[in-house]
């Protein structure tokens, strides 16, 4: 669970909401959906930002990742 | 489960990032009007951000830039409160034939050196007097300009491994969907409170580069 949330957390600040919501799920939900269900809204998240202004932190954050 | 794995293991987490952003940059390209007069008016910034960023990417593949990421949260913070304050700023049409290379310079030598794409190519797109679509389209081919030449750059130091992104092309659904819902929800936006949405998204993102940098 921690594991999962600290990846998450590089995604962006979305992640960080999304962390919120996924300590509930995590609850009542096996571990192998949990982390399926977590990356996938994750990135609905991410993307949903991105849809309305235009940006996020996907890309910034992606370019230090891979360096 | 051997899948999940792959995907959930650090460097392909990492890795995991470069398809859905790339994607969801060329989309937010594509999805609005006919984009070659914005590539013929924005074509030379773009040149200039690629050459920027071969300069100083150096610096990104050799050493931490924790305080530079400080620095440039600050600066879109104190830019997107400023924006949220005060009258629409706006750059005379007159001023872009010099203004644009050398915004797009120092957007390429910033994103070389951090990995940032967002200063100062944001802030001037912002105030070029765009339409909401126009500029969302304009930051879409500044990322995407920006994305591409990072990472030609970091593939050409060595430090881009194209076999890890393979498993972000796991993530792209999702983030397309999200893009998706995003795009319905700005065409609802009145152009005022889009322009709220944006500076505030500004200051949200600049106070999470510098949290980030910190908490790091």
């Amino acid at each position: 669970m921690y594991y999962v949330c600290r990846q998450i957390e590089a995604f962006g600040s979305s992640g960080w909401m999304a962390n919120l919501i996924l300590v509930r799920c995590h609850e009542i939900m096996r571990e192998d959906s949990f982390i399926i269900v977590s990356i996938a809204l994750t990135f609905v998240a991410a993307g949903l930002v991105k849809g309305v202004v235009g940006m996020g932190c996907l890309p910034s954050l992606w370019a230090r990742s891979v360096s | 489960m051997g899948a999940l794995s792959l995907v959930m293991a650090p460097v392909a987490a990492a890795a995991m990032l470069v398809v859905p952003s790339f994607v969801t940059n060329v989309w937010q390209l594509f999805a609005g009007p006919p984009f070659g007069s914005l590539v013929r008016r924005s074509g030379v910034m773009m040149l200039a951000i690629c050459a920027g960023t071969g300069l100083t990417i150096g610096v990104l593949t050799e050493q931490s830039s924790s305080l530079a990421s400080v620095a440039l949260g600050g600066t879109l913070m104190l830019y997107g409160i400023v924006g949220l304050a005060t009258p629409r700023f706006t750059v005379p049409s007159r001023a872009e034939r010099w203004l644009s290379p050398l915004v797009g310079i120092l957007t390429g030598l910033v994103t070389g050196a951090t990995g940032v794409f967002v200063i100062p190519a944001v802030p001037y797109l912002g105030s070029l007097n765009l339409t909401k679509e126009e500029l969302v389209q304009a930051i879409g081919l500044s990322f995407t300009v920006s994305t591409v030449a990072l990472g030609v750059a970091l593939a050409l130091s060595g430090q881009f491994y194209f076999a890890a992104a393979g498993g972000s092309l796991v993530a792209v659904l999702p983030a397309l969907l999200g893009v998706f819902i995003g795009q319905r929800v700005r065409n609802k936006l009145r152009p005022e409170v889009f322009r709220i949405c944006f500076f505030v998204g500004l200051v949200v993102l600049g106070a999470y580069m510098i949290i980030r940098a910190i908490v790091r």
